[in-house]
């Protein structure tokens, strides 16, 4: 698990839990999203979810796992608001190195990641990113266990195919 | 290496290359306040095309859902998510300080207050300023100086509209969208240089059309925004009363036309007076009598009676709907000798009421309609 160790934030502010945890809420959503001007998107559609409920947030055991939890769920559902496009409130510079052509790319695993379709990818970004348990995950996306085991299996077994045929 | 640690090493990796976003937290501040406010008020707008459509259905320009078209405001339907804000409580005004569950929000203690759909009004009338609440905070209207009658609201809370006097020949009447932030339209409308010809705003539709009357409740008029305003024709008695979905005259309710024409859609008792209040869909009415309150049920054409208030009260009146099935009734406790005034809730599904608070002063200003 990422650095979630301050339960509750009665006393932090919005603003500072937006300074304090953008950069990892951001790096979540660039590997659900794929796409930098995606993950943007998404992370500025969550924060403002965690502004309408803030004082629900603020009370929670852990306001960045449910900050997290909004983020994945938004991407899961698909359901990200126009309007919230039309201002760019969430910037960030080029990837590092994106420009470059790696040699190893096509060894890399990233582009069958990137194919997954969303609930696999959420599951595989939380359980080996997140680090998360499949107890977590299931909480975070709502479904059951049994629902996360099988998903990750089926995500695995996808990305083993792959990796074979390009291999 | 197993596929398990590759994919733990690689989007470790990918996440590493990326820099830190600029994130603008004012900016997302101002859109979370919108979007609370939007939530807020999407209870009421999201069943309200519906709800016409049911109640009236043989008014044709309302029982079209998709009727409120521009440069009306779209309505809010967004399913809840699981960060939304309960329900709000009845707000009120209590020695400059303004009362919305627990919060508190200093106030000009001149000031009035009005609720509709989740939305609280304040304001000074003839002159403003007027503003609505958002969250902790109050978001000026730019309404300059008002007539009399001030700021109205619609019933589902999402449009506000108010009278400016242009000169001894001329007012103005605008719509301003509560969601947007943003004016939907104006219009100047002639008037005599007579008291009694002066605009009185009487309501706000579902479909964002505002009514008026003159002073001596003659010649109603009925504005859709982006058309010229023209006259109702065939009420079957005098005005009495906005309807969610039109206007109550004469004893009966119905819907108006854009070419102005009324429709009956039923007949309604003891239209007039603040002894009763629709709900924000227009599909029931809260009356009550004495200490007693019924609901009545446009679409199944039934009274029923709410059997017990939970608290003795000296007398009751419905002050506010606080979801799209719940009425907020309140008035002075029967015990109480310094005229404390409790608050209570009553469900239209269960039919079920219960205090939420016995201890509102007695000086407390609870929610009105001036229009």
């Amino acid at each position: 698990m990422r650095d979630e160790s301050r339960a509750g934030a009665a006393e932090t502010t919005y603003e500072e839990f937006v300074v304090a945890r953008s950069p990892a809420l951001y790096r979540t959503a660039y590997l659900l999203t794929g796409q930098q001007a995606d993950a943007e998107d998404l992370l500025q559609t969550a924060l403002v979810k965690v502004y309408v409920g803030w004082r629900k947030v603020a009370a929670a055991r852990s306001p960045e796992a449910y900050a997290r939890q909004v983020l994945v769920n938004a991407f899961v559902s698909g359901r990200r608001p126009a309007r919230f496009t039309r201002e760019r409130l969430v910037t960030s510079l080029p990837e590092r190195g994106t420009e470059d052509l790696d040699p190893t790319d096509r060894l890399s695993l990233w582009p069958h990641v990137e194919a997954l379709p969303p609930r696999q990818r959420a599951v595989v970004v939380l359980r080996y990113y997140e680090g998360q348990s499949e107890a977590e995950i299931a909480e975070t996306l709502g479904c059951a266990r049994g629902t996360v085991k099988s998903t990750a299996s089926a995500a695995l077994a996808t990305l083993r195919t792959r990796m074979g045929e390009s291999s | 290496m197993s596929i398990e640690d590759r994919l733990a090493a690689e989007l470790g990796s990918r996440a590493d290359r990326l820099g830190t976003p600029h994130v603008e937290v004012s900016g997302l501040e101002r859109l979370g306040r919108r979007e609370r406010r939007r939530r807020r008020t999407a209870w009421a707008s999201a069943g309200a095309a519906v709800a016409a459509a049911v109640v009236i259905g043989g008014v044709a320009v309302l029982a079209q859902p998709d009727a409120r078209t521009a440069p009306g405001p779209d309505p809010a339907t967004d399913p809840p998510s699981q960060v939304v804000e309960e329900p709000g409580a009845l707000p009120y005004l209590l020695d400059g300080t303004l009362h919305l569950g627990d919060r508190r929000i200093a106030v000009d203690p001149d000031w009035q207050i009005a609720f509709a759909g989740g939305t609280t009004l304040v304001g000074r009338q003839w002159e403003g300023p007027w503003a609505v609440v958002e969250g902790d905070r109050l978001v000026g209207l730019p309404t300059g100086i008002t007539t009399p009658v001030g700021v109205i609201l619609s019933d589902d809370g999402t449009l506000a509209a108010w009278v400016n006097t242009l000169g001894r020949t001329a007012q103005r009447v605008v719509l301003w969208d509560l969601v947007a932030d943003a004016e939907i339209d104006r219009v100047e409308v002639e008037v005599e240089p007579d008291f009694r010809d002066q605009l009185s705003l009487t309501g706000i539709d579902l479909l964002g059309r505002v009514t008026w009357s003159t002073n001596v409740l003659e010649n109603l008029t009925v504005w859709r925004p982006g058309s010229e305003p023209v006259l109702v024709t065939g009420l079957p008695g005098f005005y009495q009363r906005a309807w969610p979905g039109g206007v109550v005259a004469g004893g009966r309710y119905g819907g108006i036309g854009d070419d102005g024409r009324f429709t009956v859609v039923g007949r309604v008792e003891d239209a007039n007076g603040s002894s009763s209040l629709w709900s924000p869909d227009g599909t029931t009415r809260v009356q009550v009598s004495g200490t007693s309150a019924v609901l009545l049920d446009l679409r199944q054409d039934a009274v029923i009676q709410f059997p017990d208030l939970g608290v003795r009260l000296s007398s009751v009146s419905p002050r506010g709907w606080v979801s799209p099935t719940q009425v907020v009734l309140a008035g002075p406790l029967a015990d109480s000798d310094d005229g404390q005034q409790a608050l209570v809730l009553c469900d239209v599904t269960t039919v079920l009421c219960e205090p939420v608070d016995e201890d509102v002063p007695g000086d407390a200003q609870l929610p009105d309609r001036w229009w």
